[in-house]
């Protein structure tokens, strides 16, 4: 009974803070997200207008594209500046700053800093002016504001792939080197080391950072808010407007897409999850 | 696989053009008041950093920043502290869930929750207050910052406290003195991690926060995403905004990546 008290007491502060906090809000989200008019018990009926709302999946869909995209990506890029960072070369510190400097970089000024270079009146427009390669602004591609959501995928790779590069890089300093001289020994070509000895060893921590990469891409609201499109909303900024209308009848619908998003997002985390552990269980890890 | 070093050169040169480069804009935008497309390198005049000291926006709003996020980053750590090392030290049936259970807050959207929160604390008296401001921000960063201290537990050698309390040190001092040197830099880090978690968030500030207490990103998200405000304006508060946390990274930047 002591014993577990004594493991129970260091978790009470957490506890507390959580339940209050968080849990009982989320409780309110889920009760509010089947209440009508009133107040009342609505059942499943916010649920099923918002899954039958064409605006709903198209959002959904697009913030799920836009996010696998962007994870993708900087999980390609991270492992190939990773690779270039492990071994000793002059300037190495340097280099690790570089790539460090923009987990600095909050996500507001990182939306905010794509305008100022890629906007159509931006600084990339202006020297593409200068080399000749566009007439005037409207030749110039749109890059932020788009409803393709290339915009908000440069930030989140730009912002992303660093910091999954320095955790790649943590485990390619460690164990990994050891296997991979003994296949060079034996005689495997570098391909074949990359995908059957570097690739299955960083896969592990590149999962769980891609994955948190994954998540805030997804549930962002302040990039989205900043370059988004009016036209192709991402989840966060759909929800907002929902909830902020002034027609107070949206609220137990903006309740509703917001479990239904939360529910999507960890489906795809545990699949993600499963996946990569079946991988990784594959390759005899 | 050693890596070439003519390939190495190119993709380092490539990653830091990608990283840096993007900053010209801001920077250039920030002195001058004056710059039209399609001009490349515009009129430098000091821009609105000449203004920064009369704004009365910028600095109280960094001053209200700095205040908020130290006190979340050393809260967090303070209220993980213990709950951290009884996960990363000790094994216990349902170590795993207490694990993903703390990762929830970090992967669910926070607009998923934050008008929840915003009833909720209302009714706790939390609401547009700095007590519920606080509040708010520790939701997100004391799990996160549990999750990340427990993993630095994990590689930390307890007998080193039984030791110290076989020779007759105290609790306190025991935890002070032994404990605390043993993963300073794992604690420094996670320090890190939350003081920048707090300092970007935007909507918390907005839906639960008290609106006479400006925060960086408070007076931020409205200069952009209002319009008609000047680009230099917005690219001082930016850099105002940018500079303290580029600082803290420069001082720590060593304990981010393990050198064999």
């Amino acid at each position: 009974m002591k014993r577990r008290f004594s493991l129970a007491a260091p978790f009470l502060p957490l506890i507390v803070l959580m339940g209050a906090a968080y849990v009982w809000p989320a409780v309110t989200v889920i009760q509010g997200s089947f209440s009508g008019d009133g107040g009342r018990f609505a059942g499943w009926r916010n649920y099923s207008d918002v899954l039958r709302s064409y605006y709903f999946w198209d959002s959904l869909l697009f913030t799920l594209k836009v996010s696998l995209i962007s994870t993708a990506v900087s999980m390609a890029l991270a492992i190939i500046l990773a690779l270039a960072l492990r071994e000793t070369f002059p300037g190495k510190k340097l280099a690790l700053f570089v790539s460090q400097y923009n987990l600095s970089i909050p996500r507001l000024a990182a939306a905010m800093i794509m305008v100022f270079l890629l906007s159509q009146t931006g600084f990339l427009s202006s020297l593409a002016h200068k080399a000749g390669l566009i007439e005037s602004v409207g030749d110039f591609p749109w890059l932020v504001y788009d409803s393709k959501g290339i915009g908000l995928m440069i930030v989140f790779i730009w912002k992303f792939f660093p910091y999954i590069g320095l955790s790649v890089l943590g485990l390619l300093q460690g164990a990994s080197l050891e296997y991979e001289q003994q296949a060079a020994t034996l005689g495997v070509g570098k391909f074949k080391r990359f995908v059957h000895v570097i690739l299955p060893s960083v896969i592990p921590s590149a999962a769980v950072s891609s994955i948190l990469v994954f998540a805030s891409s997804f549930g962002d609201y302040e990039v989205p808010a900043i370059l988004g499109s009016a036209r192709k909303r991402s989840v966060s900024v759909m929800m907002y407007l929902k909830y902020m209308d002034p027609d107070m009848k949206d609220q137990p619908e903006a309740f509703a897409m917001m479990v239904l998003t939360s529910l999507t997002l960890m489906a795809v985390i545990l699949t993600y999850r499963r996946l990569t552990a079946s991988g990784a269980r594959k390759r005899g890890l | 696989m050693a890596m070439n070093a003519k390939i190495r050169t190119l993709i380092l040169a490539a990653a830091a053009a990608a990283l840096l480069l993007p900053l010209a804009p801001l920077l250039m935008w920030s002195a001058v008041t004056y710059w039209r497309w399609p001009v490349v390198l515009p009129q430098f005049d000091g821009g609105y950093w000449a203004k920064l000291l009369t704004d009365g926006r910028i600095l109280p709003a960094l001053r209200n920043s700095l205040i908020l996020s130290v006190l979340v980053t050393f809260l967090s750590l303070a209220l993980s502290f213990f709950a951290a090392k009884t996960l990363g030290v000790r094994n216990f049936r349902g170590k795993r869930p207490v694990e993903f259970l703390l990762l929830v807050p970090a992967f669910i959207p926070q607009i998923a929750v934050v008008f929840g929160m915003q009833t909720v604390f209302m009714k706790l008296g939390l609401y547009s207050n700095f007590a519920g401001l606080l509040t708010a921000h520790l939701v997100f960063y004391v799990p996160y910052a549990t999750l990340l201290l427990s993993a630095v537990f994990e590689n930390y050698d307890v007998s080193l406290e039984e030791q110290a309390r076989t020779l007759g040190v105290g609790r306190l001092k025991t935890a002070l003195f032994v404990t605390l040197p043993a993963v300073r830099p794992g604690i420094i880090v996670t320090g890190v991690f939350c003081f920048i978690g707090s300092w970007s968030v935007y909507l918390l500030n907005n839906v639960i926060g008290d609106p006479r207490f400006k925060t960086l990103p408070g007076v931020i998200f409205p200069l952009v995403s209002v319009g008609n405000n000047s680009y230099s304006t917005m690219a001082v508060a930016m850099i105002v905004y940018i500079l303290p946390v580029l600082a803290i990274l420069a001082l720590t930047s060593h304990l981010y990546v393990r050198t064999r």
